[in-house]
Order: C-alpha cells, then sequence, then structure tokens
C-alpha cells in the first residue's frame, strides 16, 4: 500500500502536465506579439529568479554576479548559434574552424551554455568563498563589471561592443516554459529533500551546519553549480529572443532587477521568486511607455528618462518597510494552506 | 528507538594529549590532556574564561590547535574539520543553542539526519517510491526522538520561537539525531530554572545509558557538578590548563580548586 502511495502521487502528473501544455499552447496562439514577448520575458525571469534565489536565499551566498554568468553562457552558445556567414563573412570572428563553420540546434547550445556558465560560476565561487557577507557581494559585483570588460575587449571572439546579432529565432513558449517548470521543480523537490536542508542550513548558521556533518565547501560548490547552470541557460534564452547579444546586455541594472523579484517575492520561496518575476516583468514592460510622458487630470507629464526604475525602487522600498520579509516570506504556495487560511477567515 | 547501542568497548573512546592554542597573544588552552573511557560522564569545570569551550572547538576542529593531539576511536582526528569529526561519530550541542531562524523543530531534526542519506538526487528528481519511504522513515524517526524528549506535540512550532528551555532539549534531540558516540554538551543547563536543570540532568543521564554515550559536561552550575554527583571524574580548568581532576568529593576538599573559583586565601 505505501509502495504504492508514491506512483499515485506520479499518476497525477500527467494531467497537470497535459492541462499547463494546453494553457501554453492557446496563450501561444491567441497572445498578439507585444504580450507573447511579455510573456516569455516573464518566463525568463522566472528561470532567473528561481535560480538566484538557490544561492541568495538558500544558502546565503548573496551574488550579484549572476550577469556575468549570462554573459558567460550566452557567448559560449552564441557563437555555436550564429549563422556561418554571419561569423566568418559579415564580421569575421577569429575563431577555429570547429567552432566558425557550424551551427548546431537549440537543446545543445543551451546546454553548452549552461555547462560553460556552471564552470565559469564554480571558477568565481571557489576564491570567492572564502570571504563571507558584504565581502563576497563585492567579489561578485567586481566579477560581473570584469566580465562585461572582457567581452568588450576581444573582438575578435566577441565582436566587441558591437555585438552580435542575426541570431536564429529559437526561443518560444516551450523551450521558455518548459525550462522554467524544469528549475521550479527541481527546486521545490529539492527543498524537501536532505539536499534542499543542508543550503538551507548553511544559509542560516554555517558554524552549526559544520557540526551536523554538512561538507561546506561541497554544498556551496553545489549550490553554485546549480544557479549558474540555469543562470546561464536563462541568458541564453534571452539571446535568442531579443536576437542580439552585446556586452551590456546583463549589466547590474539587470542583476539588480533579479535581485528586487527574490526580495519582493521573499527570499528563500521558489513560488515568491515567480511571484517577484511576475511583478517586475508586468512593472518594467507594461509601464515603459509611461517613461514618454503622459497626461494626468489635464496635468501634462514630461519626458522622463528611468522613471519605471524610480518606480520600481519606491515599490521595493514600501516592501521592505511593509512586508521585510518579501510576499511569500520563506513558506511556499500550496492549495491546502490557501483553503486553511480561507476557511480561517469564514470562521472569524 | 534509533541508535540504540549497549555494547561496551574497552580503552578510552578519547585521547588528547598536550593540546595547546593561541589566539594572538591570548593562550586560551595550554598543555591540555584527558582521557575518557567508553561510557565515561566527564564533567568540565572552571572559572569564566578557562577555555573550556575552546576545548571542545579543538575537538571539533572548528579550531585548530597549535600542538598537540586528539585521538577518538583510535584515529588521530587532530585539525580534522567539524563535519568529517562528526561523520565519525562526536557530536556537540552549543552554550547559545544556535536554534534555525524560522524553521520548524521538526524541520530541524531532519536537518540533523542529513548525515544518513538514504536516497540519491535522483531519487529525489524522480521522486521514486524509495524516496517517499526514506522521507516519511526520516520524520516518524524525528518524531521518535522529540517525543523521547517530551516535545512531539511542538514538532510543528518554530524553533527559535520555543522557550530557552525546550530550546535546550531540542538542541541535544538535534545532536542525538546524527547517532554520536561522544557527545560534547556546552553548558547544557544555563539559562534554565532549577526545575528544568533537574529535568535536563534526568534526560543526559537517561541518554547516557540508552544510546550507550560516552560524554563530556562543560557546565557552569556547580549544583549540576557537585550536589548531583552525576559526573563519574571532573577535569579543573583554570588559565587554560588543567589543575586537577578527580571525583567530586575529592575536589571539594581541593584547595587549588577553591581558589580559582574564588581566588587566593579564601581557604
Amino acid at each position: 500500500m505505501r509502495v504504492r502511495e508514491g506512483f499515485t502521487a506520479v499518476a497525477r502528473y500527467p494531467i497537470g502536465i497535459g492541462l499547463v501544455v494546453l494553457v501554453l499552447f492557446l496563450l501561444d496562439r491567441s497572445l498578439p506579439g507585444f504580450w507573447l514577448t511579455l510573456f516569455l520575458l516573464f518566463g525568463i525571469n522566472t528561470i532567473l529568479a528561481v535560480s538566484l534565489n538557490i544561492t541568495n536565499g538558500w544558502a546565503n551566498l548573496f551574488s550579484i554576479g549572476h550577469g556575468g554568468i549570462m554573459l558567460a553562457g550566452g557567448y559560449a552558445a552564441a557563437l555555436f548559434t550564429l549563422p556561418v556567414f554571419f561569423k566568418v563573412d559579415i564580421i569575421g570572428l577569429h575563431l577555429p574552424g570547429w567552432i566558425l563553420n557550424v551551427q548546431i540546434p537549440f537543446l545543445p547550445a543551451l546546454l553548452l551554455g549552461g555547462v560553460v556558465g556552471s564552470i565559469v560560476g564554480i571558477l568565481l565561487a571557489l576564491p570567492a568563498l572564502r570571504l563571507r557577507g558584504i565581502y563576497f557581494i563585492l567579489v561578485t559585483l567586481g566579477f560581473n563589471l570584469i566580465m562585461v570588460s572582457i567581452a568588450e575587449n576581444l573582438p575578435n571572439y566577441t565582436n566587441g561592443a558591437m555585438g552580435l546579432r542575426q541570431f536564429p529565432l529559437y526561443t518560444n513558449v516551450w523551450w521558455v516554459w518548459g525550462i522554467a517548470f524544469l528549475v521550479i521543480y527541481i527546486a521545490l523537490r529539492l527543498r524537501k529533500s536532505y539536499i534542499g536542508r543542508a543550503f538551507i542550513a548553511i544559509g542560516r548558521d554555517q558554524e552549526l551546519a559544520e557540526h551536523m556533518g554538512i561538507n561546506l565547501l561541497k554544498y556551496k560548490i553545489y549550490a553554485f553549480g546549480l544557479s549558474t547552470f540555469f543562470t546561464a541557460i536563462g541568458g541564453i534564452l534571452w539571446v535568442h529572443l531579443i536576437l542580439n547579444l552585446f556586452p551590456n546586455a546583463f549589466s547590474l541594472a539587470l542583476v539588480f532587477h533579479v535581485v528586487t523579484m527574490i526580495v519582493i517575492g521573499g527570499m528563500g520561496s521558489v513560488s515568491g521568486a515567480v511571484i517577484g518575476a511576475a511583478i517586475i516583468t508586468g512593472f518594467t514592460e507594461v509601464l515603459a511607455p509611461i517613461e514618454e510622458g503622459f497626461q494626468v487630470f489635464g496635468v501634462q507629464v514630461p519626458h522622463l528618462f528611468g522613471l519605471t526604475t524610480l518606480l520600481l525602487a519606491v515599490v521595493l522600498i514600501l516592501i521592505l518597510i511593509l512586508r521585510p520579509q518579501g510576499i511569500m516570506g520563506e513558506g511556499e504556495f500550496s492549495l491546502q494552506g490557501l483553503r486553511k487560511r480561507l476557511s480561517r477567515s469564514k470562521a472569524e | 528507538m534509533p541508535g540504540d547501542n549497549n555494547q561496551r568497548e574497552t580503552g578510552p573512546i578519547l585521547k588528547i594529549e598536550g593540546l595547546n592554542k593561541s589566539f594572538g597573544g591570548l593562550q586560551a588552552v595550554l598543555d591540555f590532556s584527558l582521557s575518557l573511557e567508553t561510557g565515561e560522564l566527564k564533567g568540565l569545570i572552571g572559572p569564566n574564561g578557562a577555555g573550556k569551550t575552546t576545548v571542545f572547538h579543538l575537538i571539533t576542529g572548528f579550531h585548530k590547535p597549535n600542538s598537540g593531539r586528539v585521538v577518538f576511536k583510535g584515529i588521530n582526528i587532530t585539525a580534522q574539520s567539524p563535519n568529517r569529526v562528526t561523520k565519525l561519530g562526536i557530536a556537540r550541542t552549543f552554550q547559545k543553542i544556535r536554534m534555525l531562524e524560522n524553521i520548524k523543530v521538526i524541520d530541524a531534526m531532519k536537518t540533523a539526519f542529513y548525515l544518513q542519506k538514504p536516497y540519491n538526487v535522483l531519487d529525489v528528481l524522480f521522486q521514486t517510491p524509495k524516496y517517499g519511504r526514506e522521507e516519511r522513515q526520516l520524520e516518524e524517526k524525528a518524531l521518535e526522538f522529540l517525543t523521547f524528549f517530551g516535545i512531539a506535540h511542538l514538532a510543528n512550532d518554530l524553533g527559535s520561537d520555543l522557550p530557552y528551555g525546550l530550546q535546550r532539549r531540542v538542541g541535544i534531540a538535534r545532536a542525538l539525531a546524527l547517532s554520536p558516540e561522544l557527545l560534547l554538551l556546552d553548558e547544557p543547563t544555563s539559562g534554565l530554572n532549577t526545575v528544568e536543570t533537574d529535568e535536563l540532568v534526568e534526560i543526559i543521564l537517561e541518554i547516557k545509558d540508552k544510546f550507550g554515550l560516552s560524554i563530556i559536561l562543560v557546565e557552569h552550575d556547580m549544583r549540576v557538578i557537585m550536589d548531583k554527583g552525576i559526573c563519574d571524574s571532573i577535569v579543573v580548568m583554570h588559565q587554560g590548563a588543567v589543575i586537577t581532576e578527580g571525583t567530586c568529593e575529592e575536589l571539594q576538599e581541593d584547595e587549588r580548586v577553591i581558589e580559582a573559583y574564588l581566588g587566593a586565601g579564601v581557604a
């Protein structure tokens, strides 16, 4: 009886997956261009936020260097997915023939970029993990700047500040949301296992974790490797949606956005990261037109560049004051919890 | 009950020889030696700043000694990292308990079962029946420990919200979850009232027999050490060095002990 319980849980998945696929299919068909792009950006931001949450929220390795990881993974994949004529004839990259003369499909490019991101992330983590707190943050900040600098100053491989274009439009609903659901699934499952518990124990109290037999270095590297793998994949999806890759694409401003997502949603909560991603994506994209100037009650507001960023900062400050633990806190969204809360409020 | 283990081996389970540790100019531990027999309960006392907690740090490898040797079950564990020492069978509690913020008692216990790792990553990701079975077993085991400590009804409360006395119990339950052979208790009764203290002393004696533990007990409360007479022998530290060792009757007469606590000329 007990053994079969495991299978009945599995048997519920096909129905859920079927429903999700149907919804995605309908959205893919019915959404107009702008809203579809928005939906894809939401998915990409979900991937970024959930994976950043593994290091920043769980293991308390507060990284603001994930932009550099996206850059590394993005360029690694881009060099393989760009059309051969563009690499050879138009911008003339100086690369070995086995890179220059091939164009590979999306899946291997994603995996390759993810692995490169993961390796770069671990190489960053190894020295950075000797530091704690604010010093760790500073190293990751420096790493982000260094990666941008490197991309700008290697014109033979990256076309420098001019950037790369003419990407094939690989990114679609299926890739983005398939991977987003995968990341969410992995994160939620890990959280309820000894691996996630080890991450969280390290994040809360490193000394105690060590005395519970947890190998700190090993688990910090696991956390960083996993987080950077999916962050790099998020970067690659972005590149093949925007069809443009330049050194400043994943600057600190972008990292700031992703950090804001997990702070608003609740550090340590996977569902919080998704909610944060939805809010920030909506905020920055939907409100973007107001920067062009608008009329309120007959008063003309002039063109204000950076107005959305300003509003975002205000929202962030308000959340930090009113609900410092974020919307979800450290908990997860669940139908059971919602039902319990509803019945309680009804009783009152 | 998991961890039942009553066979006693002979020979010292822990042997410390000539341990030295200094922080800058401060000699925290000076030529510290100790021998703990299997199944023994040894008290480690001394005035504030005598270096008792530092000795614990040196045993678990949290601090690296400047010189000296720590041998556990015949294995040299000097300057090993705490996670390896824990794996070998030494668990400790903390004076400040170190309750994980915002984590339920039951989850804190499950975290402490980390070393058991009864399934692997693939079991987690594919939600195999093995994962479900082992997770349930882990939960049952955690509840069993909490029941033993009389705090099973608090399993779903946040550990950091519990009163101090109950937090202490969770702290000890958490250490036992590591299925240790040697338990290092760092001032387990500090901050407790007399009733709570008496209860905790009972618990310590009970777990010692039940799990076949050897225990080193750092204690501030002379009532626990002297009046209860729970220790097989007591080591007295002063300014980083061992000044004497003996049973509590012997120590009560010892002038050096009185001098260390109360100053010269009182005795």
